[in-house]
């Protein structure tokens, strides 16, 4: 009997977009506490599988379980309040300042109560690494990297119990990407859920405690980072990955 | 509270866009008296040429009547005139009205039963000759008038009759009053002001379009800024994030309203010599119905707005919403939507802006219940639009793009 405690569970899922078939099943099992990182080559469904995840885009088939709820069942929104999402071109509110950014979502996540609010600010500024005078201007001025790091600093700082980022250190240099994945692994070791996707499987060798190899709309395996490389003979997970995914391919 | 946290956002939002701050506010408390202060300046730089020709010499003194009059009523309605007197012309280069006081015109005039010809030649395409056309005919009727009233005088001499010659001239004479629906007697003062009211209904349609503008703005912004997904990952339910939205692009909206009633003051203001009269009370109502109007139209897009795909198709539901406003506010100029067939009334009434002009109609008819009532049609709409709004609302059309 399988006795690992489930972050989310995706049996059979499937998504069709149009009428293409975007996931064709999709079998996943995250366990808490743990960074998993979902790798697959562009357009494989990665995103698609993290927003079939989260109730974005509604499941055509299959079962999915989210921190014990399915997406859409009457109480999704107080789950939603355990969740941080990134999404790959998530943006911010360019008009707003950075501290009034974090503000927005920390009221949203607080439900209004503004001391508590006023914490997630503080803890996200923190997160963001940026200085009180950055964080004050408007965000319609920021380099890319500051916007970025912003972003994973919102989505971080109520310290979700499931936190979903999608190539979270894109457009990152490497001092703020390293910073980020120091971050992440904190945020696991204090017991959260990370769902990563990258392209950078070198940074996934350095977070993940497990990595999903996704290709066209299916999850072609599941392990931990060692057991992948022992499985597909390779000295790292780009080999591995590379191995994992090979035969013939139909391009979309 | 959600509610408000996202009505801070838009408005902030808002707010720092000053370009479309200065159009919201500037454009509806400016557009119109600036519309009506341009036309009047161009048409007081304007000068109208008339001439008068007298072909004999008798004719030369009323020939100069006619032109001293002509001037007094073109400066009247703030048009320059350049009015020259002198004998018949063979070529009517550079001017716009020519009037040729013929041989005989003297004879005639001084007679007591001939037709007193005159010509009056007329530029074409001209705006300006046109009214001096109107000017000077409106001058040779008054000469008419009192040519006539000489020769009943005289003729009542001659008959050694004593009579007052108005009651010859003007025999039937018309003694206008009016009333309400219900039949109690309205001063004519309430006629005027509902004329007034039929342009304020016209003046609806700029209510509109800013709330449509904002909350398309509002719902498919979020998209287009790339910022829709993280939204609906919040706690936040659907229907509070469309509240949300609704609140801000109504509290924008209600500005431009108010900028709208302003500017719509002035214009009549500016306007005044065409009668059109305005009372506080219309203008209370206007600004009420105008902020429920901007609550029922930002409302009733809602439901459409959120299931585009794309901001250009969300585009396109503005325009076919701000279009069918203008269908029914103009319609409102010409005709009474109150009064028409059952059949084109279900369909009409089914059209919320309907109810916004049907709400000022019936004020300036002294029908307050019936006002109320329409008010509160509006707020039903608007009630029922968000419902359908958050039941019918896909984030899965927000986050895709159209394939």
């Amino acid at each position: 009997m399988d006795k690992k405690v489930y972050a989310i569970r995706m049996e059979k899922v499937k998504k069709i977009i149009g009428k293409k078939v975007i996931l064709k099943e999709i079998n996943l099992g995250i366990e808490r506490g743990t960074v998993h990182v979902l790798a697959g080559p562009n357009g494989a469904g990665k995103t698609t599988t993290l927003r079939v995840m989260l109730g974005l885009l509604k499941a055509d088939d299959g079962r999915i379980k989210v921190l014990g709820a399915s997406p859409g069942d009457s109480h999704w929104s107080k789950v939603r309040r355990l969740i941080g999402y990134l999404p790959e071109d998530a943006s911010l509110y360019d008009r707003l300042t950075g501290i009034e950014n974090l503000y927005y979502y920390a009221m949203l996540y607080t439900g209004g109560k503004r001391e508590e609010a006023l914490e997630l600010v503080r803890n996200g500024a923190k997160i963001s690494g940026l200085s009180k005078n950055v964080l004050e201007k408007r965000t319609g001025g920021y380099s890319k990297g500051m916007k970025r790091r912003l972003l994973i600093a919102r989505t971080l700082m109520h310290k979700p119990l499931l936190a979903v980022l999608d190539e979270p250190t894109s457009g990152l240099d490497i001092r703020s990407a390293i910073n980020v994945r120091r971050l992440l692994r904190d945020l696991a070791r204090e017991g959260s859920t990370l769902i990563v996707t990258t392209h950078n499987l070198l940074e996934a060798q350095y977070i993940a405690d497990q990595v999903s190899f996704i290709d066209r709309g299916k999850v072609v395996c599941t392990c931990n980072v060692n057991e992948a490389l022992d499985m597909f003979n390779a000295n790292n997970l780009e080999e591995a990955f590379i191995r994992a995914t090979e035969g013939p391919r139909n391009e979309h | 509270m959600s509610i408000r946290i996202i009505a801070w956002k838009e408005i902030i939002d808002l707010i720092r866009d000053r370009r479309t701050l200065a159009a919201t506010v500037l454009l509806p408390l400016f557009g119109m008296p600036a519309l009506a202060l341009v036309a009047g300046a161009l048409a007081s730089v304007q000068l109208v040429h008339v001439y008068v020709a007298y072909s004999e010499v008798q004719s030369k003194s009323i020939a100069e009547k006619i032109a001293s009059q002509t001037i007094i009523k073109l400066r009247s309605q703030g048009l320059k005139a350049q009015v020259i007197v002198g004998p018949p012309l063979k070529n009517l280069t550079n001017i716009d009205v020519y009037l040729l006081l013929p041989k005989g015109f003297y004879e005639n005039l001084t007679s007591i039963g001939r037709p007193v010809n005159v010509y009056l030649r007329v530029l074409v395409g001209s705006v300006s000759a046109s009214t001096a056309r109107n000017v000077i005919k409106g001058v040779l009727n008054d000469l008419s008038w009192g040519l006539a009233y000489k020769r009943v005088e005289k003729l009542a001499q001659r008959a050694n009759i004593t009579l007052n010659p108005w009651n010859v001239l003007v025999p039937v004479r018309v003694i206008e009053g009016f009333y309400r629906p219900g039949g109690a007697p309205a001063p004519s003062t309430q006629a005027e002001v509902a004329t007034t009211a039929r342009f304020i209904e016209l003046g609806l349609f700029f209510v509109v379009n800013p709330a449509i503008v904002y909350i398309t703005d509002a719902i498919l912004g979020e998209k287009e800024r790339k910022t829709i997904e993280s939204l609906l990952m919040t706690p936040t339910s659907t229907w509070k994030l469309l509240a949300g939205k609704l609140v801000a692009s109504s509290l924008i909206g209600f500005v431009a309203a108010m900028a709208d009633t302003a500017g719509l003051l002035v214009y009549f203001m500016l306007l005044a010599r065409t009668g059109l009269k305005i009372t506080l009370g219309l203008i209370a109502l206007h600004a009420t119905t105008s902020a429920i109007l901007v609550f029922m139209t930002a409302s009733t897009v809602i439901p459409f707005v959120a299931r585009s795909q794309s901001v250009r198709a969300g585009q396109s539901i503005a325009v076919i919403f701000t279009s069918l406003a203008a269908v029914i506010y103009f319609a409102a100029l010409l005709v009474d939507l109150s009064k028409l067939p059952l059949m084109v009334k279900v369909v009409l009434y089914s059209i919320p802006f309907t109810h916004a002009a049907l709400a000022i109609h019936y004020y300036i008819l002294g029908m307050k219940l019936r006002t109320l009532l329409h008010e509160l049609i509006m707020l039903a709409f608007t009630a029922a639009s968000l419902f359908a709004g958050a039941k019918t609302f896909s984030s899965e059309k927000l986050i895709l793009y159209e394939r």
